[in-house]
């Protein structure tokens, strides 16, 4: 568990160490310093008492000895005694006299002993001092002098000895005052010496005394510090054993495994909460080699390894790093998770690793459970988003039977009933299949639609287009539905239009849904513009219900419809306005909304969009797909094994012109492909036998007449990652069905319109020529009709503009000779010629780009005369046909989008030109 | 090491010299010179009147012993014979604890029998290898090996190193009742 990790260093090797650190090294040096003063302190004093103590030993030791060897006799008891026996010698000789033949010997024996001391007293250093006194230098000389003289006369014969007795006896009464002297001297000299002994012991005693108080002061305070130290001691062991005690109760009472090794990977801790979770005693435990007890079998040799690197680099790995999830085993052999730090520190026998752990088994069970519950809660998500997905194809495709016929029969010839009747179905059939889109809708935000579409588009037709639709709808509800575009046109940007306009539909519809003969305002404004960025807020205010404050917070939510009552008057899902909310949120935009209960509601939507550069050049030719018009007659095959499918599109096609050949399935199509050249294929792609992506690989690989046709896949298949799935298969594009005419019409126009002017001329091209009308009325009208007058009449005045200019420009591009340059000019101008319906126009600035591209430049610089003048002409016509196209108020369609057209346009509910709504403000 | 040896030869030759002189019954014999000490009290071995008197020649004959030492009352080394008082006793078989030592002034000291030990005092009978007059002390002076021991430097053995001995009473009990 324990392994070394490697970047912590020691924090005391690093430069910058912290402040703490060095403050604790201070404190430890100070004190340090003060310990070894107080010691050399406390030696010296030892030292100083051990000498004294010592001199003192020496000096009694001296006294002891001067005392225990006695260098003097009983001096006194001598000298007295010298004169007891002078005495004694003098006694005798008196005896000798007093007789006539004395007995000489004790005469003799007294001279001998008085001579022996006398003779001590001149050979014994004691005396050496008395000897030499100068008083008694003279007594000491005629003593000798006498007893050298008698010494002779004792040693003589007895007779002469005799004779000799009267001059003894007086020489001998003379003397008595010497020996006197000697004695009496000696009493002074020598009381004098003990007096001068006395001194010294006393002298030597005060030394000891004063010693020996100097020594005991000394004991004492050496006592002093002794108990000093002790009660320092004592506290440093009492401290010590507290902190043991708090340790003790820490690693006793620790929830956490806490466990001690040393660098050999021995334990020497293995507290309480170790032995429960690991199922070892300590008494096993301690010892014992830590990688044996608790490693798991395929961790021992990484750990030795990482062990191995720390103990020879000093890197360590987990030490220090705080948390580490690792896995440990159990007495019992079971592996567990663990979760653990580990800290390293110095013990007196060496470094040891301190290790917290902490079984986290029941943890980590818990989050798997959470996890397993989280998987199985979001694998229920995507079956229920994938039923949804399903379910709502699978109505889709009846619908789109039902609605197709619909809008056939509304070709035909019906009793006024009948096309009531006929309106009221296809409203209802029109707004299930809303219904049942906004079900899919969700299902296919939901699956991951992760990125919007990057279109360039013209915001402010976009807006009026969704507006346009929802007059009837408004109208109805005695509502007025106005647009407020703002300051400056925004014009064309770059988004996903489709997404903003379900936003904007869904967000009106429902403003529309919730308001009674009130108003509803759309607003536009561009709050930032910065570079090719920018920010549009789009308003919905409405004059309607409003919405309770507690209720703004979940507005957005799925399936939220505010209230019963209120609810049976707005039909709806309940899904819109999450859908809005969706589909901002991948647009990268924000939505929300403020109210006041009965005063109406506020709904706004922020969305960043960019600004493609080159917005004027291609203005007129940004065309909403739904609002196409008519492609040139051409051959299509289609290819659909649904019958009423089938029946649908070729009806669609037919209505438009086109010639149509009908395969029953995949191979069917292949073999037609292969032995007629369409224009055309529209290819469905669930079918049987062969379906729609193997029929068309099939014939882009194959050599036939159709191998390199335009292939368009028919699917109700809409999710983004099939789009791509068919342009890998050789799909051209697709198209979602239930099919409806303008999206038709717009991919045909899209797919077909620059094969067709690029390639050979077909039916349309051959059919230009002066003969051919100046201007189209029908398309100019469709125009209108599709975005809205005001649009129509800005992109016209627009078209007008850069016509005039580009004509202006063209002369002096021809002029250089220029010929790249003229042919994508004119190819520009050809362009919206055709968007705008100016059919002599257009064809002869198409037959002036085949020759500038073929290089015929003089060719095209004859005709630009031609050009001026017909645009005159064209130019003239169409504010003509302006003038004379006034609104009128039409009957209102329930339908938003109905124009499904068998024929020329027959609209029964507004028989003569199919203009909608082309004034709103007015209805 | 040697010297024990040496001695004991010579004693057994002193025996050997003395006893066809004084009768193998008497190890003591009769002195013939002229009595230097007599030994009184409580001794086994007696030759006069219950006495052990001895002459110069006896105890010259008896087992030598040597000291030499420094003494208060000489100037310089002195090289002290005689016979240990050890020895002495031992012929005398002397029973008591104590003697009483006379000198031929009177002075009388008391030698606890305890001091009596091998190359503790000597009974000397030479000084420098003279015989010691009376004016030297002599003739036989109690002398203690001073300069060996720090024990025999006090004033008691000092009062002990009793010269001009002539008498020596073996007690059973101090006199003075100070040992």
């Amino acid at each position: 568990m324990i392994d070394p990790d490697p970047d912590s260093t020691s924090a005391d090797a690093e430069p910058g160490a912290p402040p703490a650190d060095k403050v604790r090294a201070r404190s430890i040096r100070r004190a340090t310093q003060a310990r070894l003063s107080r010691l050399v302190a406390f030696s010296l004093a030892l030292i100083l008492c051990t000498g004294v103590i010592v001199a003192l030993a020496i000096e009694a030791q001296n006294k002891i000895n001067a005392l225990n060897t006695a260098n003097s006799d009983n001096v006194q008891w001598t000298l007295s005694q010298s004169e007891v026996e002078f005495l004694m010698f003098h006694s005798a000789l008196m005896q000798a006299q007093a007789v006539p033949d004395p007995d000489t010997a004790p005469l003799r024996k007294w001279f001998d002993v008085f001579y022996s001391r006398i003779d001590t007293l001149h050979q014994s250093p004691l005396y050496a001092e008395l000897t030499h006194l100068p008083r008694l230098v003279d007594p000491f000389a005629r003593i000798a002098a006498f007893l050298n003289d008698t010494a002779r006369l004792i040693d003589g014969p007895d007779a002469d000895l005799v004779a000799d007795l009267p001059a003894l006896a007086a020489r001998a009464d003379a003397l008595r005052a010497d020996v006197r002297a000697i004695s009496l001297e000696g009493i002074n000299t020598f009381a004098h010496q003990s007096d001068v002994q006395r001194e010294g012991v006393s002298n030597a005693m005060t030394r000891i005394a004063a010693l020996t108080g100097g020594l005991v002061i000394a004991l004492l305070v050496l006592v002093f510090f002794l108990i000093r130290l002790s009660r320092i001691t004592i506290g440093q062991a009492r401290d010590n054993q507290l902190t043991g005690d708090r340790l003790d109760a820490m690693l006793r009472t620790s929830l956490d495994a806490i466990l001690v090794v040393d660098r050999s990977g021995r334990f020497v801790e293995f507290n309480g909460a170790a032995e429960k979770i690991f199922g070892y005693s300590k008494e096993d435990a301690v010892g014992s080699c830590m990688t044996d007890l608790i490693f798991p079998s395929h961790l021992i040799a990484a750990h030795a390894a990482g062990m191995a690197n720390y103990l020879k680099t000093g890197q360590q790995r987990f030490i220090g790093q705080g948390r580490v999830q690792l896995e440990a085993r159990r007495r019992s052999g079971e592996v567990f998770p663990v979760e653990l730090s580990i800290a390293r520190t110095n013990a007196p026998d060496g470094e040891i690793f301190v290790s917290f752990l902490r079984d986290i088994s029941e943890r980590v069970a818990a989050e798997d459970k959470l996890i397993t519950a989280l998987i199985d809660a979001q694998a229920g998500e995507r079956a229920k988003t994938h039923f949804l997905a399903v379910m709502s194809h699978e109505m889709r495709t009846p619908l789109n039977g039902l609605l197709g016929t619909l809008d056939l029969m509304n070709g035909t010839a019906l009793s006024d009933k009948q096309a009531e009747y006929l309106a009221i179905m296809q409203t209802s059939g029109r707004l299930l299949l809303h219904h049942v889109n906004d079900v899919l809708d969700i299902a296919k935000l939901e699956a991951g639609k992760t990125g919007a579409d990057k279109q360039s588009f013209e915001l402010e037709n976009l807006v009026a287009e969704v507006l346009d639709g929802l007059r009837p709808l408004a109208q109805a509800r005695g509502n007025t539905l106005t647009l407020d575009p703002g300051r400056a046109p925004i014009g064309t940007v770059q988004g996903d239009p489709q997404a903003l306009r379900q936003v904007l539909l869904n967000l009106a519809s429902n403003a529309i849904k919730f308001t009674f003969n009130g108003s509803v305002n759309v607003g536009l404004a561009q709050l930032q513009s910065q570079n090719a960025d920018t920010l549009v807020e789009f308003t919905i205010a409405d004059t309607g219900l409003g919405i309770a404050p507690d209720d703004l917070d979940r507005i957005f939510e799925d399936f939220v419809t505010l209230d019963g009552s209120y609810g049976r008057r707005a039909e709806g899902t309940g899904l819109g306005l999450g859908i809005a909310r969706r589909l901002t949120g991948v647009m990268g935009g924000q939505i929300g909304a403020e109210s006041e209960l009965g005063e109406g509601s506020l709904f706004w939507v922020r969305l960043p969009f960019s600004v493609p550069a080159t917005t004027k050049v291609d203005a007129p030719r940004i065309q909403p797909p739904q609002d196409a018009p008519r492609p040139r007659p051409c051959s299509v095959l289609v290819v659909e094994d649904n019958a009423i499918n089938r029946f649908i599109v070729r009806e669609m096609l037919l209505a438009d012109g086109h010639h149509v050949t009908e395969a029953n399935d995949g191979d069917d199509g292949v073999r037609a492909a292969q032995a007629t050249r369409f224009d055309l294929i529209l290819m469905d792609v669930s079918m049987p036998r062969l379906n729609g992506i193997e029929a068309t690989q099939q014939i882009r690989a194959g050599q036939g007449a159709s191998a390199k046709t335009t292939i368009l896949a028919l699917t109700a298949h809409a999710l983004p990652a099939d789009k791509a799935r068919f342009l890998q298969a050789g799909m051209n594009g697709s198209l979602t069905k239930p099919l409806q005419t303008d999206a038709l019409r717009a991919i045909m126009q899209e797919t077909l319109g620059d094969q067709w002017l690029i390639s050979a001329p077909g039916p349309y091209a051959s059919a230009a020529g002066p003969d051919d009308p100046l201007i189209a009325p029908a398309v100019l009208a469709d125009l209108r009709d599709s975005l809205g007058p005001a649009i129509a009449q800005s992109l016209l005045t627009r078209f007008h503009r850069e016509l005039d200019a580009a004509l202006l420009d063209i002369g002096g591009v021809i002029h250089a000779r220029d010929a790249a340059a003229a042919t994508a000019a004119l190819h520009r101008m050809a362009g919206s010629a055709a968007t705008f319906g100016a059919h002599r126009l257009l064809n002869l600035l198409f037959r002036m780009e085949q020759q500038s591209k073929e290089g015929a430049l003089d060719q095209v610089e004859q005709a630009l005369p031609a050009l001026y003048q017909l645009w005159a002409e064209t130019r003239n016509a169409m504010v003509a046909l302006q003038l004379k196209t006034t609104p009128r108020p039409s009957k209102t369609s329930p339908a938003p989008r109905s124009r499904l057209h068998a024929g020329p346009r027959p609209q029964p509910a507004a028989p003569s030109p199919p203009t909608k709504h082309l004034a709103p403000e007015t209805e | 090491m040697m010297m024990p040896f040496l001695r004991s030869v010579g004693a057994a030759c002193a025996l050997f010299w003395v006893a066809p002189l004084t009768g193998l019954a008497d190890p003591l014999g009769v002195p013939t010179g002229k009595v230097v000490l007599t030994v009184t009290g409580d001794i086994s071995e007696t030759n006069v009147d219950g006495a052990a008197q001895f002459d110069m020649a006896t105890l010259q004959g008896m087992d030598p012993a040597e000291i030499s030492t420094s003494t208060i009352w000489t100037d310089g080394q002195q090289t002290f014979k005689g016979v240990l008082l050890k020895t002495l006793f031992e012929m005398v078989g002397a029973k008591g604890s104590t003697v009483m030592a006379f000198a031929i002034n009177d002075y009388a000291i008391e030698i606890p029998m305890s001091d009596a030990v091998e190359d503790g005092p000597i009974l000397a009978y030479a000084l420098n290898g003279d015989a010691m007059s009376v004016r030297e002390k002599g003739p036989l002076w109690i002398v203690y090996p001073y300069d060996a021991r720090p024990e025999y430097q006090t004033e008691v053995i000092y009062a002990r190193s009793i010269w001009q001995v002539d008498r020596i009473e073996v007690v059973n009990q101090s006199v003075s009742g100070l040992h």
